[in-house]
């Protein structure tokens, strides 16, 4: 193998990276709320202009800024549950997917309008960078390299919460079946909240490291959503392992579709990848069949 | 009785007085334009709106505008909707100040497609329709007599920095990485040719998606083909992810060129940064001509320059604008369409004047970030600094 | 009582008709430009609920083929072709690109099929953008240039009365009917016999033509085109939220839906200087949690509707009112 094909290899990887971290919070809520969240985006791009202010007045470092962020979007997730979401979840599916449609859209219309308002700057980016890390000839970002590591750490901490804990076991339960989640007395509601606040921090954690790679501007938010929301779909609802492996074989058919058929057609790769994944198997790569 | 009285008399007199008050100097001069508050355009424009008061503040304040007409000057008065950046809201609110607004004058939107709908408006009701962030060729073919455009065509766009090039003769071969979209494209197309015809080399040109965050394949090719100059024809959201990610990869040419790389380029990427060449209208400093005005205008409108790289253009589009209706020396709209075709002044940007289908002189310069401070680097009439070639590599 | 105001009804309709048919003669052209760009909307919306509301698939990638459209006429238009020659092709190829594309994403279900089908507009928007000898790429495309305002006025509204009607007979056919099945329930449909998968690609095929009518006089009118303006996200959201917001699955919704939207968003952005987009934003959201159904289902304007013979089919059916199916 070519020393250019490791160097995309490792590219790819490194960038499904923050593919899955991304997509994350929203294969939770998405799994357990069943509808298309289309402000996900919006928590991300807020996410990474807190860590922007949080680096620029405080110096503090994103890695830790990611960490920081959570608990105020958690806080914020829950009152976006339960002004926005709590208020629809119960009517029927067609109500339902147009309920959440015009929802969502419109509180990410609304916030993009007021922080497009008080964000002086159109566009954003810090400028943390830690030098690159060279391995037998192919470069390897330390940046990314530790954002993966951070979310292999994220993942089996998540992966640890939803087997071993009371409220990570609902949370799959509602995931796989909500009607009989119910019938076994699961407070759907309550845990579809936490779900919602989890999924919510997760976003904003990943916007942290988002604005360290790449550049913010406030409307961002929608096209973000789509593409994570297929990855999601390529990992499987709900699963974390799904939202990890889905990331990184986006980044790598990205990267490698890139180089080898020219940077136009790196687009359609995500789509054909969703297509495909949705006739052969629907639920997702890791997704249980429901 | 008494008050049907009144009323005939009421009525008459508005159906008297209406077009007698009409007979008289109008109010104002009401110029109409759109700006892209919200939509992807926000970024570059959103804050404009202020820009157009902030200047019709600053001309109203001395009295307003001559117009020998009417013995006197007019005040100027904007109405200004917001486009969305979209092309059929821009095509339905232009259309709205050509007929229920009835503007004298109108200002371009931001970017060549949304000109290209709004301008038609112009044309339609023959209203003179004055370009600003608009270089597309094909906006000028489509025989328009009542357009005007503030700058030069964007293939032309860094002409001075392949003079500048050609004079130096060190650098021997390019690589273009080109943003796909119109305006970047554009200049890529010009730029291609004037690099060869400068006597470079070109070695790759990628065109690339424009929503394209990561740059991996593209960084690990243009290691290979090791170019002198590699020209990133982009908006500056492009230029930035890639630039992060060039240093994070080692890529180290002699030259970057990024087309657009105004402030926030420089306090997005920090050190990385640094001996970057770009292109600017207006850098502090420059020796040209009178350029009071801008700072002026930016101050009253609280806009920095560097934030919004676009903003002197507006204001040589003021200029020209009010040159255009004191020449004509009436409001009249041939008059001055045709008064605006004949001019030929200096503006804060240079000296300006229109080619027969209508695209105007006014361009950009090379300018280099050198310790975090904009130099013009050529032409040596009204640079700031000299040009640093080759640049030291990433540390 | 009932027939009189019937009759008022229908005088005030004809009014409507013959002022919109008078239009570019009174002198008021903005409103004729106002009008033909909410005739395209609304047209969209209305073919758009075909699918979205009659069969309950919420097709977000409706403005593909309103796209295809667009870019075929523009096409042919440049290679020297009339322009009704070029609609009739643009309609043929939305047709063949719709039956194609029913059949792997009919497979899929409510929120998958709507993300697949949002999906397939940025793969369309991607293959314009690299087909650039083709379509002239980012940079967009350019028919020849000319006013032709007023005759795509007419014809635009020629296009959404047909679509009306269209609409309206298909709502009170029998394929309406298993349409609305299929939205209720779908297994229950196949169980009795009803064609779901050839329905399905038929109501999608149906549903292109409107779409790709609208798409090739638009790209006439405005002779030029870009693939944000005619893939992007504002010309693929706005159509289904004055569906969704209007009422789905009932011919009246996406009008009142369309009027509605387009009046407030010309008051918000003429006359509101900041935040416009904001309160845009909070208006769907109200929408949403208190009114999903739609305007036209709410509890003043329902009895209104269905007084006026425009009230969902699925009621006739159910009242028995057997002698309106055809």
């Amino acid at each position: 193998m070519s020393a250019d094909f490791i160097q995309l290899l490792v590219g790819g990887i490194l960038l499904g990276g923050i593919y899955g971290l991304a997509a994350f919070g929203l294969s939770i809520t998405f799994g357990v709320l069943n509808i298309l969240n289309l402000a996900h985006g919006e928590f991300l791009m807020l996410g990474s202009l807190l860590s922007y202010g949080i680096f620029v007045g405080l110096g503090i470092n994103p890695f830790i800024a990611a960490i920081l962020v959570m608990p105020v979007f958690m806080l914020l997730g829950l009152g976006f549950y339960l002004l926005l979401l709590k208020p629809i979840m119960d009517k029927p599916p067609h109500q339902l997917l147009v309920a959440s449609i015009l929802v969502t859209l419109g509180a990410s219309l609304f916030i993009e309008d007021v922080t497009a308002f008080f964000w002086e700057r159109p566009v954003t980016g810090i400028s943390y960078s830690l030098p690159p890390m060279e391995l037998a000839g192919v470069v390897i970002s330390s940046t990314r390299l530790l954002i993966l590591f951070f979310i292999f750490a994220l993942a089996c901490g998540m992966q640890l919460y939803l087997k071993k804990t009371y409220v990570g076991k609902s949370i799959r339960a509602i995931v796989q079946g909500r009607e009989g989640a119910k019938v076994v007395g699961i407070p759907i509601s309550r845990v579809s909240a936490l779900a919602f606040s989890i999924g919510m921090a997760l976003a904003a954690s990943a916007g942290a490291f988002y604005v360290t790679l790449f550049t913010v501007t406030p409307v961002m938010g929608i096209p973000l959503t789509i593409k994570y929301l297929c990855v999601v779909v390529l990992g499987g609802l709900g699963s974390i392992v799904g939202s990890v492996f889905g990331g990184l074989i986006l980044g790598v058919a990205e990267t490698l579709t890139a180089y080898y058929c020219g940077a136009e057609w790196s687009p359609t790769i995500a789509f054909i990848l969703l297509i495909l994944i949705l006739i052969i198997k629907p639920e997702g790569l890791f997704g249980a069949k429901k | 009785m008494k008050k049907r009285v009144l009323f005939i008399c009421l009525v008459s007199a508005m159906f008297i007085g209406i077009p007698l008050a009409a007979m008289g100097a109008p109010d104002a001069i009401h110029i109409g334009a759109t700006v892209s508050q919200t939509g992807h355009f926000s970024s570059e424009i959103g804050p404009f709106k202020r820009l157009m008061n902030a200047w019709a503040d600053l001309v109203n304040e001395k009295g307003g505008i001559m117009v020998k007409e009417y013995g006197k000057k007019l005040p100027v008065k904007f109405t200004i909707y917001d486009d969305r950046s979209d092309q059929a809201t821009v095509k339905k609110y232009y259309e709205r100040l050509a007929t229920v607004d009835k503007v004298n004058l109108m200002l371009g939107p931001y970017s060549s497609p949304l000109t290209f709908a709004a301008s038609t408006a112009g044309e339609n009701h023959q209203i003179p329709f004055i370009a600003i962030c608009a270089n597309s060729p094909k906006i000028y073919t489509r025989g328009f007599n009542w357009l005007v455009g503030v700058i030069d065509l964007g293939p032309r766009y860094t002409y001075r920095y392949w003079e500048m090039i050609q004079k130096e003769g060190k650098a021997k071969s390019v690589s273009f990485v080109v943003e796909d979209t119109i305006h970047p494209l554009s200049v890529f197309k010009g730029s291609k040719k004037l690099a060869e015809a400068a006597g470079l080399k070109v070695l790759t040109s990628d065109i690339v998606p424009a929503k394209t965050r990561d740059f991996t394949p593209i960084i690990t090719k243009l290691k290979k083909e090791n170019p002198d100059i590699i020209y990133v024809s982009s908006n500056i959201p492009f230029a930035i992810n890639f630039m992060k990610q060039a240093k994070e990869m080692s890529l180290n040419p002699k030259e970057y060129h990024c087309i657009h790389h105004s402030g926030i380029f420089r306090d997005a990427l920090g050190s990385a940064a640094n001996d970057v060449i770009g292109q600017s209208y207006w850098v502090e400093g420059m020796k040209l001509g009178d350029t009071q005005l801008i700072n002026d205008v930016l101050k009253r409108a609280k806009i920095s320059e560097p934030m919004y790289p676009w903003s002197p253009a507006y204001v040589a589009a003021f200029q020209v604008l009010q040159a255009a209706i004191e020449n004509a020396g009436t409001l009249d709209k041939q008059k001055v369409m045709d008064s605006l075709k004949k001019l030929k002044m200096e503006t804060v940007l240079g000296e300006e004047v229109f080619a027969k289908t209508g695209y105007g002189s006014i361009n950009t310069y090379p300018s280099q970030i050198q310790d975090g401070v904009y130099k013009v680097i050529y032409p040596a009439s009204v640079a700031t600094g000299k040009h640093i070639y080759p640049r030291p590599p990433f540390k | 009582m009932n027939r009189r105001r019937k009759k008022l009804f229908l005088l005030v309709v004809l009014l409507l008709c013959a002022i919109l048919a008078a239009l570019p003669w009174l002198g008021f052209s903005y409103g004729v430009v106002w009008i033909f760009l909410l005739a395209v909307y609304f047209t969209l919306a209305l073919s758009y609920d075909i699918v979205g509301g009659y069969m309950g698939y919420m097709n977000l990638g409706h403005s593909t083929f309103f796209g295809l459209g667009a870019y075929t006429t523009a096409i042919l238009l440049n290679q020297g072709f009339n322009l009704f020659a070029a609609l009739f092709a643009a309609l043929l190829l939305a047709a063949v690109f719709a039956a194609v594309v029913s059949y792997p994403l009919f497979r899929l279900r409510g929120a998958y099929f709507a993300l697949a089908t949002f999906g397939l507009i940025s793969l369309i928007e991607v293959l314009t953008v690299n087909l650039r000898d083709l379509t002239g790429g980012s940079g967009g495309i350019s028919t020849p240039p000319g006013n032709h305002m007023v005759p795509s006025y007419y014809l635009v509204l020629a296009v959404a009365g047909g679509t009306m009607v269209l609409s309206h007979f298909v709502a009170r056919s029998k394929f309406g009917l298993a349409l609305f099945s299929i939205r209720e329930d779908e297994e229950v449909a196949k169980a009795f016999g009803v064609p779901t998968t050839l329905y399905k690609g038929l109501a999608l095929v149906i549903s292109s033509a409107p779409a790709s009518l609208v798409g090739g006089i638009y790209v006439w009118n405005m002779t030029y085109i870009s693939p944000n303006s005619v893939f992007g996200l504002e010309i693929a959201l706005s159509p289904i939220i004055m569906a969704m917001l209007g009422g789905t699955g009932i011919m009246i919704g996406p009008l009142v839906g369309a009027v509605f939207i387009t009046l407030v968003q010309e008051f918000l952005w003429t006359k509101v200087p900041y935040f416009h987009l904001a309160m845009y934003g909070t208006v769907l959201v109200l929408i949403g949690l208190f009114m999903p159904g739609g305007i036209v289902r709410t509890r003043w304007v329902k009895p209104v509707v269905q007084w006026l013979g425009l009230g969902e089919a699925v009621d006739y059916f159910k009242n028995g009112d057997v002698e309106r199916i055809p």
